[in-house]
Formats: structure tokens, sequence, C-alpha cells
């Protein structure tokens, strides 16, 4: 047997209210998805994400969908996500997102941008040549995904400084990629 | 007229306030609550929380086919060791109020002294039976009072018929006493006593072993720690600590030496890892001396 879902949700629950330091593997659609929720439904502030395309497939497993939707519906709330790839702009999430950005009145709260090439490097050159996906909740909170294909990822509620190298690499990557509408990227 | 020379064996009659005193802890453990409530309940509760939190933490890394923590557990308190603590203690108990019970006419010439070899047999049937059931405490035989109560009867039918027995058996062998007086008290003294001492010998091979599976766990975090740091780039591939990180490093490298891979990347350690992982898990649930809970 895998570990019941239910009861990894109580034990990341645990992890998450006691501010635990633990590092923790994550595995398996069902099991991001529930920590994926818990991490935004703890997020106070920003959420900072390098993913592949933001793709439907994790991001509408209804646990994860229904915490993004509560995270967006809290205005003032930051969500900062580089994509790596602009295939999925017409899906339902990045579509989420954009709707989101015109209600903001592009306010700067929300902002989705495609990686440049050069971006792409400086993630290689920090993850061993891995084009590593991650996500960043406000100061403390990381999920770094190793293996995207299978939802692998190593993640921890209460770690500053994997979080301040994370942070410090988003934003280094961010400032060189290009705005990404829901009619693809904007060259700057 | 020259004084008797003074008799200097060691007689029950001696250690009744001992036994007594043992008699009335054994009886504590027919009392089920206190058993439940007892501080090494907790550490069946230690483990149970160590396999849970190991499960949890390396979610995707574990094989599928786990067993759950209750099925990892069960076997380990209420439903087996407290009935057999019930079971060894029973039979302390009754032996040692039976003893209580002699040492009343242990001064008896008639009734007393010469019961002495019978008590020989006895201890050791006794002795013998409550390492059986320590060791082999998961069969229902040694769960309960039934079994210790149907010895405990079939011992005083033999102290009954000791005579008759011996006379019987001094046929074909002489089954005259091995032990002298003094060391039959020790032993029978012994016996009545050797529950509750290999009751905690168990709960601390029990607690040995929570903390070999402990130090296991600290060793593969640690680990885990190393991969972590390698996927977040806080580690780089040429900085990889070979010595902390040798089981890992060292099934690379045998796959590297079987061309299984081209390069030791990211890829190879993550594969790695979980090997690695998955053995630990394999390991946490299968170590002999994971048997001797």
């Amino acid at each position: 047997m895998c570990t019941p879902l239910e009861e990894y949700r109580t034990y990341l629950n645990k992890l998450v209210e006691a501010k635990s330091p633990l590092l923790f593997s994550n595995g398996g659609k069902d099991y991001a998805s529930i920590l994926m929720s818990i991490l935004l439904k703890h997020t106070k502030k920003s959420i900072h994400m390098f993913c592949e395309g933001f793709k439907p497939d994790l991001i509408k497993s209804p646990e994860y969908w229904n915490a993004l939707k509560k995270y967006l519906n809290q205005k003032g709330k930051e969500l900062h996500v580089i994509v790596n790839s602009e295939d999925y702009v017409t899906e339902e999430p990045l579509k989420a997102l954009f709707e989101e950005q015109k209600k903001r009145e592009f306010d700067g709260t929300i902002q989705v941008r495609l990686i440049s090439e050069k971006g792409r490097n400086m993630i290689k050159d920090q993850f061993n040549d891995a084009l590593n996906n991650f996500a960043v909740f406000d100061d403390d909170m990381y999920r770094l995904e190793y293996d995207p294909q299978n939802y692998m990822a190593v993640g921890s509620f209460n770690q500053p400084n994997d979080v301040c190298l994370l942070q410090t690499l988003f934003k280094n990557v961010f400032e060189i990629s290009n705005p990404l509408t829901s009619n693809g990227a904007i060259a700057s | 007229m020259e004084p008797l020379p003074a008799d200097t064996n060691l007689y029950l009659q001696g250690f009744a306030p001992l036994i007594q005193l043992w008699a009335g802890i054994c009886l504590l453990f027919f009392y089920e609550p206190l058993l439940n409530g007892f501080p090494f309940k907790s550490l069946s509760d230690e483990v149970k929380s160590l396999y849970e939190g190991f499960l949890n933490q390396f979610n995707g890394l574990i094989p599928k086919d786990t067993i759950s923590p209750e099925e990892y557990v069960k076997d380990h308190w209420s439903n087996h060791f407290v009935p057999t603590v019930k079971c060894v203690a029973s039979m302390c108990f009754f032996y040692s109020v039976f003893i209580l019970a002699f040492i009343g006419i242990e001064g008896n010439p008639k009734y007393g002294g010469g019961y002495y070899p019978a008590l020989q047999v006895m201890d050791t049937i006794v002795c013998i039976y409550i390492v059986a059931a320590i060791v082999f405490y998961r069969y229902k035989i040694f769960h309960g009072f039934s079994s210790s109560t149907i010895l405990f009867i079939i011992l005083l039918i033999y102290f009954h018929s000791h005579f008759k027995i011996n006379d019987f058996c001094c046929n074909y062998y002489v089954l005259g006493p091995i032990l002298d007086l003094s060391q039959i008290t020790i032993y029978t003294v012994f016996t009545c006593i050797s529950g509750v001492i290999l009751v905690c010998v168990r709960l601390l091979i029990i607690w040995i072993v929570l903390q070999g599976q402990k130090r296991s766990v600290n060793k593969i975090y640690r680990d885990f720690q190393i991969f972590a740091n390698y996927n977040l780039g806080k580690i780089k591939r040429d900085a990889l600590p070979e010595n902390k990180y040798s089981r890992i490093m060292k099934r690379c490298n045998e796959k590297f030496k079987r061309g299984e891979i081209i390069v030791i990347d990211a890829n190879a350690f993550q594969d790695a890892m979980k090997e690695e992982i998955a053995k630990e898990y394999r390991d946490f649930t299968n170590r002999w001396w994971i048997k001797l809970y």
C-alpha cells in the first residue's frame, strides 16, 4: 500500500503548523496536489514559481485548483510565474491568471513570464545542469521538483536559507524573462 | 555434651517477605489498564510514529507495496505483549503463592524437606515455560491465564505425587537431587522473580531495537539532506562529499563501471538515492533484530 492521502495530509498539516524545518520528499501527482494546496493555504503574501508551463494536469487536480482559486481571490497576495514553454497559454490555469491580472487592473501582483535562454541557463547552472521546477512561498517554504515527469520533489515548510537561494535565482531569471499574455510572449 | 553443628543451609522461609513482594508485583500485571498505561507502552507508540514519519517523509521514494503502520506495530504491544506479560505474571504469581504455602510446611520433617527435590523439577519447568513465553510471545498458547493455570495444576499434581513418581522413575533412573538445599532455595526464589526480570529484559530489547531504528532513520535523513542540497545546487556535482555519501556514490560508481550509465549526473544520482531509500525501507521492515520486537 501507499501512504493513504488523508494520512499524508495530516502529516503535512502537522509539519506546517509546527513550522518544522524538516526536509521531506514528495512524489506522485496526488501527493504533489496535497502539498501544493497546503503551501497555498499557508502563504501569507507571495508565491514565486518556475514551472514547465503551468500545465493543467497537476494544477487542475481538485485540491490544488481549489486552493489556487482561493489564493487568487485574496487581493494583494502576489503570484509571479515563470514558464518554460508557452504551449499552455490557452489552458484554463494560465487563462485564470490572465483574467485575474485584468481584474486587478495589472497592478503587478500577478505576473506571468516566459523564460529566456539566458534565464534557462542560469537555472541549469544553479541546479547541476537540471532544469528543476520550483515554487517559493513567502520567505520560508518551498517545493523543488527534480523529476517533473513523476512530480518528484523535495520541500520544506521552514528553510529560509534555501528559500533565499531560490528567491534570488527567481528574481534574476524573472528580470530577464519576457511578459506572457494570452496571445503569447511580448518581446522586450 | 557437644553442641549440635549449626544448620548452614538456606531455607525458603528466610525469603518469604521477598516472595510475598514479588507475588504482589506479579498481581499488578493482571490489571490490563495498568499495562496499557505502562511507560513502556510509549515505546510501541514511538516505533509506530517513527515508521509513520519515515513513510511520509520519504513519500515517493519508498516502494509502493509498504505495510501500514498499524500492521507494522500490531504485534508489538496490545495484541501480543500485554497478554504475554499477563501469562508470565500469572505463572509467577501462582508459583509464588504455592511457595508461600510450601513455606508453611517447610519446617515439618515429614512434609517439608523431602519435597525439596520436587521443587528443583518444578523450578526448571516454570523457568522453561517463562523463557518460552517471552521468546514465542506471538503464540496464543502464551497469552492470558489458560496455559499458566493448566501448567500450574499439572505442577501441583506432580508435587502431590512426587514420591510415587520418584519411586516409579527410580526403577529406570536415579532421580536424586542434583542441587543441594541451599541451591534449590536460591533457584526457587529466582524462579519466582524470573518472570518480572525477563519481562524487563524484553522491554530493554525493544528499547534497544527502537534506538537502532532511530539511528537508521537519522542516517538516511542526513543522506537525504545532501541529496536535497545537490538538487538545490548548494552542492555542485564535482564537490559531492564522497566520504559522507559513500553508499550513494558507490552505487553510482558501480553502475558507471558496469556501463549502465555514461555519466554520474543528476538522474543517476536520483536513481541511486531512490534505490538507497527503498533499500533502507526494506531494511527498516526486514532486519533480523526487528524480529526481536
